[in-house]
């Protein structure tokens, strides 16, 4: 147990390393600052007190940047690491080739997930000064958003190990970013189509990653409320499931991948 | 030669990539303390072979064992320390750093890793590049810490493919009084390289690879004491006939 | 000799630098000077023209329907997420300019299940429904306000926007100010606007307690503006400037009405029967007839 434990500390301590010394959050974090200071100061019409147009703005950048940043630390969980050749003195060492996939997992996750929390501390801190207060949907839509990070790296990488890193990112991105913006609209376009393309979107419903069921911001904006527990324990279990599906299939490439 | 001092088996291994036998029918084996050197021209097998005895690839047929044990398995990697040939290691670590993660993939605790940190980056001369970050360093520096990471668990049998690559002239004299040292302590040691210089003065015997095939493995000192017939000679002869006695 | 190694090493970035200075410079001038040879600049547009093109249009309509998402709590009318309406909760339309009551109400808290295999209907169901049916209180009216806004800076024209904008303003938020300003400036975006005019003119007149002489001159205003479109014959203005015209008529009538000048009623009737159209405007003017 302590060498499985020091195992995944290395593993996931690289990720991080790498993650906050590239400098992405930082960039991100600018461009946010960049796109939102000036939203915040505008006046539309000179009308003032509008405050959930700048928290559907931050929101939905939140969204992009965190998806930006799980599938761009999943794609490079692997092929630096074949590029590079630093994968023959890491599987030359006392682990298996399953518990460096699970560490590496581990790993982009726990970055992703620092990176999520920095946005978040900084909106939660903006919504706080603009009048703003802690509510239960904002913990759900948080832990539903850390859930959907985890299934995003997952996602890719599996990509990383069965194409090259630019079409990893591109159909990871199509994928995610699609079914976030349109996945529950497929069976309502399914229905207008004919049969051969009907049943690829119906395939592409039943097995393509479910963002949307992550979605909170609209609960957030407009106050709805917390979905139901029943509900939100099933969301996380999706979550958890598809990623092990995903795990599961790179553990398998990853074994029959020669090195 | 008792079964009890051999540290690593190769038995008639083949390695088929689809119509190539990169490795046919090799067998070897290294006793307890012995320096090995693994020689041939590109393409030969020799790191098809590396890779076998490190359980990164499975032979097609015959079996390798290290210290009785299969090297797929984790618990038989423990008592190798591999250094590749070239490696652009995490170019967002430092030294320092590179080498707390291969501790920590050991299995090694904190205070060791650090005691042994400290005193590999002495050893390989990084001391004082330890907190750069890796990809601010030359090749030479790269093979330096490639070097250390190897040697980081301690571990009883060292596989070094090309150790002398990227070392001027300074560091491979210290590289092979390293060597030797860790000889003098009982290590086993298996090396590839295309210097036979070097080879030569440290290798207790040699193997002679080509076309995946093994055409000659012997002591180096017998070699020497047959007059003209050094290692380079032995080489070329090898290449040029094939199997000689 | 250090130094003049440096500098034969900057030589090739300075000189691209210029290159590139060079270059730019003159496919400014040239955009300015040969500009409107090439059609597909759009000239005398800002910066959203220029980026976005036709798009702007579709721009403008999503920060539209944006709004009308917020005005309905957030829910998106055009996807049919308005499951939920519960029973006995007064709505207050007094803010639904355009707004028709056909929701879709169905009873229940889980939205209603698609015919067909879903092998997420559990889940899709539960996420986003049930969502209350409900408008947005007056005080909060001013959250759609940055929509609007965004809709008319994708789109200068889109007079929809600029006419909600103003009716939120003056009946949700209660401020005249506010809305006299956003008229203003729709109608300097778009003078030629009948719809813009007419709404303008409507926000003077504020229900016969405002303005009525300004609301007369710019009701008139939308009367020149349509016969100046259709080059005096009525019969051929489309049917929205149409409607927009007998409306102004409409007000016109009321005016006159009030003034007791019963000849200028008719006179108005008859206009809006040269219109061709068929509205409920013709017997409103009908009945201030004596």
């Amino acid at each position: 147990m302590k060498t499985f434990l020091r195992q995944m500390g290395a593993l996931v301590r690289l990720s991080f390393v790498e993650l906050w010394r590239r400098n992405d959050v930082f960039g991100l974090l600018v461009l946010a600052l960049a796109l939102m200071v000036p939203l915040s100061m505008a006046s539309p019409f000179g009308a003032s007190g509008a405050s959930r147009y700048l928290d559907e703005a931050a929101l939905l950048l939140i969204w992009a940047f965190s998806l930006f940043i799980a599938l761009g630390t999943g794609s490079r969980l692997f092929p630096p690491e074949f590029e590079s050749r630093t994968v023959y003195p890491l599987l030359s060492k006392p682990v298996s080739r399953g518990r460096v996939l699970f560490g590496k997992y581990l790993g982009a996750v726990s970055a992703s997930w620092s990176a999520l929390a920095f946005f978040y501390v900084l909106y939660f801190g903006s919504s706080l000064l603009r009048g703003g207060s802690a509510s239960s949907e904002f913990f759900q839509a948080v832990a539903l958003h850390f859930a959907f990070v985890a299934l995003a790296v997952s996602v890719s990488l599996l990509g990383s190990l069965l194409v090259t890193p630019s079409a990893n990112l591109t159909l990871s991105s199509i994928a995610l970013a699609g079914m976030f913006f349109f996945g529950r609209r497929l069976p309502e376009y399914a229905d207008a189509i004919s049969a051969p393309l009907a049943w690829l979107v119906r395939l592409v419903y039943a097995a393509g990653p479910h963002a949307e069921f992550f979605d909170m911001r609209q609960r957030l904006v407009h106050g709805w409320g917390a979905v139901d527990a029943g509900v939100f324990a099933a969301v996380l279990a999706y979550a958890a499931a598809y990623s092990c599906v995903c795990l599961a299939l790179a553990a398998a490439v990853l074994k029959r991948r020669r090195l | 030669m008792s079964q009890s001092s051999e540290v690593v088996r190769i038995e008639h291994v083949t390695r088929v990539f689809g119509e190539v036998r990169a490795v046919d029918d090799l067998s070897l084996s290294l006793s307890e303390g012995e320096v090995v050197g693994f020689l041939g021209t590109n393409g030969a097998g020799k790191t098809t072979t590396i890779k076998m005895l490190l359980g990164l690839v499975r032979p097609t047929s015959g079996s390798v064992s290290v210290f009785g044990g299969d090297p797929a398995d984790p618990a038989t990697r423990a008592k190798m320390g591999y250094m590749p040939e070239i490696a652009y290691y995490y170019p967002y670590l430092n030294a320092r750093e590179l080498l707390s993660f291969y501790g920590g993939l050991c299995g090694m605790d904190r205070r060791t890793i650090r005691a042994r940190t400290d005193e590999l980056l002495e050893t390989v001369g990084l001391a004082d590049a330890a907190k750069r970050p890796l990809k601010t360093y030359s090749k030479g520096m790269l093979q330096r810490a490639g070097i250390a990471q190897a040697l980081l668990s301690d571990p009883p049998l060292l596989v070094l493919d090309e150790p002398f690559t990227g070392l001027d002239p300074l560091a491979r004299i210290h590289f092979r009084e390293l060597m030797r040292s860790l000889r003098d302590r009982g290590k086993t040691i298996f090396f590839s390289s295309h210097e036979l210089g070097e080879t030569e003065l440290l290798c207790d015997r040699v193997a002679i690879m080509k076309h995946g095939r093994c055409f000659y493995q012997g002591p180096v000192r017998q070699l020497a004491g047959e007059g003209e017939r050094n290692l380079e000679r032995l080489f070329l002869d090898v290449l040029e006939k094939g199997a000689v006695s | 000799m250090t130094t003049g190694s440096s500098a034969r090493g900057l030589a090739p970035h300075l000189a691209a630098a210029a290159l590139g200075i060079v270059v730019a410079v003159s496919l400014a001038l040239a955009a300015g000077r040969f500009g409107d040879a090439m059609p597909q600049v759009a000239t005398g547009g800002d910066a959203l023209s220029v980026a976005f093109g036709d798009a702007k249009a579709a721009i403008s309509l999503a920060m539209v329907r944006k709004a009308d998402s917020y005005f309905h709590g957030g829910i998106d009318m055009d996807c049919g997420d308005a499951h939920g309406h519960r029973q006995g909760q007064a709505h207050d339309h007094e803010g639904d300019h355009g707004h028709d009551d056909d929701h879709g109400h169905v009873e229940g808290d889980v939205a209603p299940a698609r015919d067909g295999c879903d092998p997420w209907r559990w889940i899709n169901a539960r996420v986003r429904a049930p969502e209350v049916h409900r408008h947005l209180e007056r005080a909060e009216a001013v959250e759609l306000m940055p929509w609007f806004w965004a809709a008319v800076k994708a789109d200068p024209h889109n007079a929809d926007a600029w006419t909600t904008a103003m009716y939120v303003a003056e009946r949700m938020l209660k401020d005249v100010d506010l809305a006299r300003r956003i008229a203003g400036e729709a109608r300097a975006k778009n003078p030629d606007s009948l719809e813009i005019a007419c709404a303008a003119a409507c926000l003077e007149y504020g229900g016969g307690h405002g303005d009525v002489q300004a609301a007369e001159a710019l009701f008139e205003r939308v009367r020149s503006i349509g016969k100046a479109k259709c080059g005096g014959r009525l019969g051929e203005l489309n049917p929205h400037d149409a409607e927009e015209y007998c409306r102004a008529l409409d007000y016109l009538s009321k005016i006159m009405a009030d003034r007791g000048d019963s000849a200028g009623v008719q006179r108005l009737l008859d206009e809006a029967r040269s219109t061709g159209i068929q509205t409920p405007v013709l017997d409103s003017i009908s009945r201030r007839l004596p």
